[in-house]
């Protein structure tokens, strides 16, 4: 119902009542006998439009107005006396009726699904009319107006109406079996969005099946009780009605809560949960989007299927800044309410894009950390096969080189020409002065001692090869993982050369422990001090070195108070 | 004096061959690796192994693994390892396998008097430090440094007794009287307060472990 219609039937049904009012007063007629239809009327029109303002798609309002108008124009035609006029009033409460079985039929907003439902949908509508010749004696025996129509009590108009409540009953049961089975396969949150129409309908069903078999003249044991039952389920339908979009109310409100929460910190039981309990259906399952293989997983990264439409299950696309990032599994019977499925959608969106985006720093960060120890491993494994070349090849010529120039020298030992030897003797200098480089040079690339007897002994043989006095202290016992064994050495190993060419310290202490999962390294000298991470080439390397091993690096070097590298490892 | 020489570089091991025979060696075999060292040691029973530390498969310290297993088949054999590159605790852990080892940069070839006298000592069961480890030893921080009392010459003596050299050798180097020599010598174990040790060998081991972990043997107090 648009806005417009909405007013128009707010305004029919006040006119109505006015209407009635007038009339009963000027024509002094009992008010009070159709007071409890008004009210019910109103109730019905009111819950209607209530409705419509909810849902404006929805066929409920409309369904429920239509009601309210009907016996409320039933009860204003009454009031005349003009007999057409009171015959179309006395017709209009049968009218009232259909729309009620058509509404609990397709509650909350399904569409007839076989040809038996379409036909019970239209049934009471056809009924309704095909009573309009025996409505008005059927209705009232001794009204004070006589209604036309044809007398029910005899001949045609006999059959009529006998064949008329014979087709109303089998019409009547048709409902009343369709609204069983729909409740007996509805799933718990179904019967839960079912529960403000579809059991208040069956009941007056049963009822309403009473008071026909009742007229029919065959027993029921009720009496005359079916019309009170029926008079008070129908006075209770629109509040119970109303009562159901409260609660739909109520859940929107349920997931601001959960938003708020979201925003917060995850919940404690898990998004799906969280999820779950502000749709108030157990069976939600959240489904995350991979981009990269193209399908779903769930929190825990199983895979998930979308279920085929028609299961049961509806599917609700998350999306978060125009991506795509998941989809609600919902059972179907959630549908009726779309739009608390999209706000829970939504707050679906902003937690899983959290979750996302912590997820994909944490995989980013980590693909850093494993990048940066590729870089490290090459690094060392670069530097091993050039210590291997140096020593394979330009080491061994220079010995070489060495031992032909100390044998020729010895062969010339006593010679006439003493230039000569002079000349071999410096290019055997040269040759010894060029291998000592070299082998600073691979003992700086790969230290041998490392890997073979681990960081006590090589720090042990860095310390003695070190010019300016070295303490060492080394209490970590055993073998540590290599890459933090090899980080130690080269931190130690940088350290004590930029002592040397810098530092002008006249003592070097370097102490090693291990505190459980932790390696302390710390390399102090008493020089002058004034080092800087991000100067030092040697020492900025290691910082990366450090830090791919999630580790730390600190220089500690005031100008003129020495220098402190202290590095920490994790070893665990 | 026959020997067996193992090296993986046949340009170096071919060198050093020529050079002990053109010295009065006889090299018996020539190896590129340990097993086949420890095999020609088994069937040629030379004086002395010549061995380079570096070998395949693994290019780490293979001839010290092989130094040590004849050193332990054969007591009486002398080993003399070269190497690249010095460690001196190498150098110690041989030593204390026994006598008859050597321990020298392969560069100490070039020194055609030196290297053939250091590799005539180790196969009579003397042996040979090289001066670097000696002088790495000697510059060992130390809490209370008795070598800093030593005079300069005490030092000199110090030094040679600690490459393995006897006290006539160490005569003949710097040039001064048996007597001299043999007071200094007492002065150094005085000193340091280490036992005076009659036999070479031992005395080469007494002042390495000595100058390699000082606070123990020169009766510090205990550290911390």
């Amino acid at each position: 119902m648009s806005r417009r219609a909405e007013a128009a039937a707010a305004a029919a049904a006040v006119s109505c009542v006015a209407l009635t009012v007038v009339r009963a007063v000027r024509r002094d007629l009992p008010l009070a006998e159709g007071i409890p239809l008004l009210v019910v009327g109103l109730l019905f029109v009111g819950a209607g439009v209530a409705a419509s303002a909810r849902r404006p798609s929805s066929a409920s309002g409309r369904l429920l107005a239509l009601t309210g108008l009907a016996w409320l124009l039933s009860v204003a035609l009454t009031t005349f006396e003009d007999r057409l006029l009171f015959t179309a009033g006395l017709a209009l409460f049968p009218l009232g009726l259909a729309p009620l079985g058509h509404l609990a039929l397709v509650f909350p907003a399904r569409r007839p699904s076989s040809p038996l439902e379409r036909f019970l949908v239209a049934a009471p509508y056809l009924l309704a009319l095909l009573s309009v010749p025996v409505v008005g004696p059927a209705s009232c025996s001794d009204c004070s107006t006589r209604p036309l129509g044809l007398d029910v009590a005899s001949g045609v108009g006999r059959l009529w109406y006998s064949s008329l409540l014979v087709a109303v009953l089998v019409a009547a049961v048709g409902v009343v079996v369709v609204l069983a089975r729909r409740w007996q396969e509805a799933s718990p949150v179904a019967r839960r969005v079912l529960l403000p129409v579809v059991p208040g309908a069956f009941a007056f069903g049963l009822a309403y099946i009473a008071g026909i078999l009742a007229e029919l003249g065959l027993p029921t044991g009720l009496g005359e009780g079916w019309a009170v039952v029926a008079l008070a389920l129908i006075g209770l339908a629109p509040l119970v009605f109303l009562g159901g979009l409260v609660r739909s109310h109520l859940a929107r409100a349920g997931v601001g809560q959960l938003v708020v929460e979201l925003g917060e910190a995850a919940p404690a039981q898990g998004l799906q949960e969280g999820l779950a309990r502000a749709l108030g259906d157990p069976s939600l399952e959240l489904a995350y989007w991979i981009p990269s293989s193209a399908r779903y997983v769930t929190a825990g990264g199983a895979p998930v299927e979308l279920a085929a439409p028609g299961a049961g299950r509806s599917v609700a696309l998350i999306e978060r800044g125009g991506r795509h990032v998941g989809a609600l599994l919902y059972d179907s019977a959630l549908r009726d309410d779309p739009g608390l499925v999209d706000a829970v959608a939504a707050a679906a969106g902003l937690a899983m894009e959290n979750e996302r985006l912590h997820a994909e720093v944490l995989v980013r960060l980590e693909e850093v950390r494993a990048s940066r120890r590729r870089i490290v491993a090459a690094a060392d494994s670069a530097r091993r096969q050039v210590e291997r070349d140096l020593h394979d090849g330009a080491q061994q010529r220079l010995v070489a080189l060495t031992l032909a120039v100390g044998m020729a020298r010895a062969r010339l030992e006593g010679a006439p020409d003493p230039a000569v030897a002079d000349l071999l003797q410096q290019a055997s200098d040269e040759a010894r002065l060029a291998l000592e480089e070299l082998r600073d040079l691979a003992q700086g690339l790969h230290p041998a001692l490392l890997a073979e007897a681990g960081l006590g002994p090589a720090l042990e043989s860095l310390a003695e090869r070190s010019p300016a006095p070295v303490e060492l202290s080394v209490s970590a016992e055993g073998r540590l993982p290599v890459p933090v064994e090899v980080a130690a050495y080269y931190v130690v190993s940088e350290a004590l050369a930029n002592v040397a060419k810098h530092a002008q310290a006249s003592a070097v202490t370097v102490r090693v422990d291990r505190e459980g999962d932790r390696l302390q390294v710390e390399v102090g000298d008493d020089g002058v001090g004034g080092a800087d991470v991000r100067s030092g080439s040697g020492l900025e390397g290691l910082a990366d070195r450090v830090a791919a091993l999630n580790g730390c690096l600190e220089v500690d070097s005031p100008p003129g108070g020495g220098t402190r590298v202290r590095v920490e490892l994790p070893c665990g | 004096m026959r020997v067996v020489l193992a090296d993986d570089s046949v340009l170096l091991r071919e060198g050093i061959a020529r050079l002990l025979a053109g010295e009065g060696f006889e090299v018996v075999a020539q190896v590129g690796d340990a097993e086949a060292l420890l095999a020609a040691v088994e069937q040629e029973r030379p004086d002395v192994a010549v061995v380079d530390i570096r070998m395949p498969p693994t290019h780490t310290v293979e001839g010290l693994r092989a130094a040590h297993e004849i050193r332990k088949r054969h007591p009486a054999m002398g080993v003399l390892v070269l190497s690249q590159h010095l460690e001196s605790r190498y150098a110690v852990e041989l030593l204390e396998g026994g006598r008859g080892v050597g321990y020298l940069l392969k560069e100490r070839v070039g020194d055609v008097h030196e290297f053939t006298e250091a590799v005539r000592r180790v196969a009579a069961g003397g042996s040979a430090v090289d001066a670097e480890v000696v002088a790495r030893l000697l510059r060992r921080p130390r809490r209370r440094d008795p070598v800093k009392d030593l005079s300069g010459r005490e030092r000199e003596v110090l030094a040679l007794m600690a490459e393995g050299r006897s006290n006539q050798a160490i005569t003949a180097r710097l040039f001064l009287n048996a007597k001299t020599v043999e007071t200094h010598v007492r002065n150094v174990f005085t000193k340091l307060e280490i036992l005076q040790e009659p036999d070479d060998h031992r005395r080469v081991l007494a002042v390495l472990a000595y100058l390699q972990s000082p606070s123990k043997k020169a009766g510090d107090p205990p550290a911390g």
